[in-house]
């Protein structure tokens, strides 16, 4: 038994854990992007209450915020080659970044078609009808008029949703990607020295959530912009 | 290999076996949560000289460390110093920890870094007026706080506590890194033999997704009743 807890092993282990980094940035990334994008689409329905996708999107919301992101994880992982193989696929040399970036996907846009939608009815209806009334059609005011007042207010949470994925990523070790915490994983059973591993990872997540919410901080600030001083 | 739902009704009887293991320990985590983490935000709202300093600076840690990790670092730095106890006085017993109890605390630190952020907002937000108006009837600094100015505090706050305590419980499906049996493992386990391992998934998705509804609208009746939602959603709809 040595000591309880070797600080140098801790410095030695930063090294390693930094090159896998990109991994749960890409994740983020990536989730970030493509979850945005779908959920832009899920809250156009939600919002314009197209018949029956709107109510595909509510159950599809319900079914994101109601489920665990590691059981929604294991789903996309389990469930995809499984549909592939049904329509005659080779499944077997998928890459697992891929399951990883499908599912942190569907999560956020869960998440964020609720945000985009609270942020889209917090625009005044009337902007809305102002734009019709100048022969906008109803895909241009939405875009041109509603998205970008619409942003503004779903910025705040958008950042608290993107530092919610970074620490999220710490599950996607659990199908076996080596990302920072799979690496963690990886040292710590190489060196027997696993709480040191852990603590040197948890601190790339500390710096990196203080860094991020600086940064959002700082957007959030630019886009209060032409608003009244005393309302921030 | 194709999906058969027969597999997914018994990994939904083993997992609910262990249903109570995943609400105790999120329940039990979540209210010992909230009352360490309304002394926290309390004692960060009053300023205590040296406790106001430390409980920021543990705040700002804990709020960037994933739940993985915090149940990971929670086990080792808690097993770690039984070990070595254990080894010192030859005793095996002293090593032998419940893993739930580590998993419990892990779950309280998570949450209480959670409930204190969300308290303090809501007390900066109640206004200095009412701290005033109740020292000028005569109230002491802990009595206005406790009695005029947390009350206000918590009945804002009860929305984003409720949806912290859902996040809480679906954290709680981590419970399997400690090789803990809860819901999730439950079912797992239960198909290791035939590698059923999407339709054990989906059944704990169903349950997780029933459990979430069901205290979604508890916690809507809840907010109903304290006045803070009025229950009708306001119809505006941009589809002219």
């Amino acid at each position: 038994m040595g000591k309880f807890f070797d600080v140098s092993e801790v410095f030695k282990d930063f090294w390693p854990l930094i090159k896998k980094f990109p991994v749960t940035l890409e994740i983020v990334i990536f989730a970030t992007l493509f979850g945005l994008l779908v959920a832009l689409v899920i809250a156009w329905f939600r919002v314009m209450g197209t018949p029956i996708l709107s109510q595909i999107s509510a159950v599809f919301i319900s079914f994101i915020r109601g489920t665990p992101m590691i059981i929604q994880l294991y789903i996309v992982y389990y469930g995809i080659p499984i549909i592939l193989d049904n329509m005659g696929y080779e499944t077997r040399n998928i890459d697992k970044m891929l399951f990883v970036i499908v599912a942190y996907s569907l999560n956020s846009a869960g998440f964020y078609a609720e945000i985009i939608r609270g942020a889209i009815e917090a625009v005044p209806i009337g902007q809305f009808e102002a734009s019709l009334s100048i022969g906008m059609t109803r895909l241009k005011a939405f875009f041109r008029v509603i998205i970008p007042q619409a942003i503004r207010i779903a910025m705040p949470s958008v950042g608290v949703m993107i530092v919610g994925v970074l620490k999220d990523t710490s599950m996607a070790f659990s199908i076996g990607l080596i990302d920072l915490t799979g690496q963690a994983n990886v040292l710590g059973a190489a060196s027997y020295r696993r709480l040191e591993a852990y603590v040197a990872s948890a601190v790339i997540f500390i710096l990196s959530t203080i860094l991020l919410e600086f940064c959002f901080r700082y957007i959030e600030k630019k886009y209060t912009y032409g608003r009244a001083v005393n309302n921030i | 290999m194709n999906f058969k739902w027969s597999y997914v009704v018994m990994a939904f009887l083993a997992a609910m076996e262990k249903y109570n293991v995943t609400m105790s320990l999120s329940i039990v985590s979540f209210i010992l949560a909230l009352v360490l983490g309304t002394l926290i935000a309390v004692i960060r709202a009053f300023r205590v000289p040296l406790l106001h300093r430390i409980f920021q600076v543990l705040t700002v840690i804990g709020k960037g460390i994933p739940i993985v990790l915090m149940i990971y670092i929670v086990n080792y730095s808690i097993l770690k110093p039984l070990d070595y106890f254990a080894n010192k006085y030859n005793n095996p017993q002293l090593s032998l920890v419940d893993k739930y109890w580590l998993l419990l605390i892990a779950f309280i630190i998570f949450g209480t870094i959670n409930v204190t952020e969300v308290i303090r907002g809501a007390i900066a937000g109640v206004s200095a007026g009412q701290f005033e108006a109740a020292y000028s009837i005569g109230m002491k600094k802990w009595q206005a706080m406790f009695r005029v100015v947390l009350p206000q505090a918590i009945k804002t706050s009860v929305p984003t506590l409720c949806n912290n305590f859902i996040g809480q419980l679906k954290y709680t499906s981590m419970a399997s890194l400690l090789s803990v049996t809860d819901v999730t493992n439950a079912a797992i386990i239960s198909v290791k033999t035939s590698y059923r391992f999407l339709e054990a998934y989906m059944a704990l998705a169903i349950i997780y997704w029933i459990t979430c509804i069901f205290f979604e609208q508890i916690f809507n009746y809840i907010e109903r009743k304290m006045g803070i939602t009025t229950g009708k959603k306001k119809r505006r709809s941009f589809a002219l």
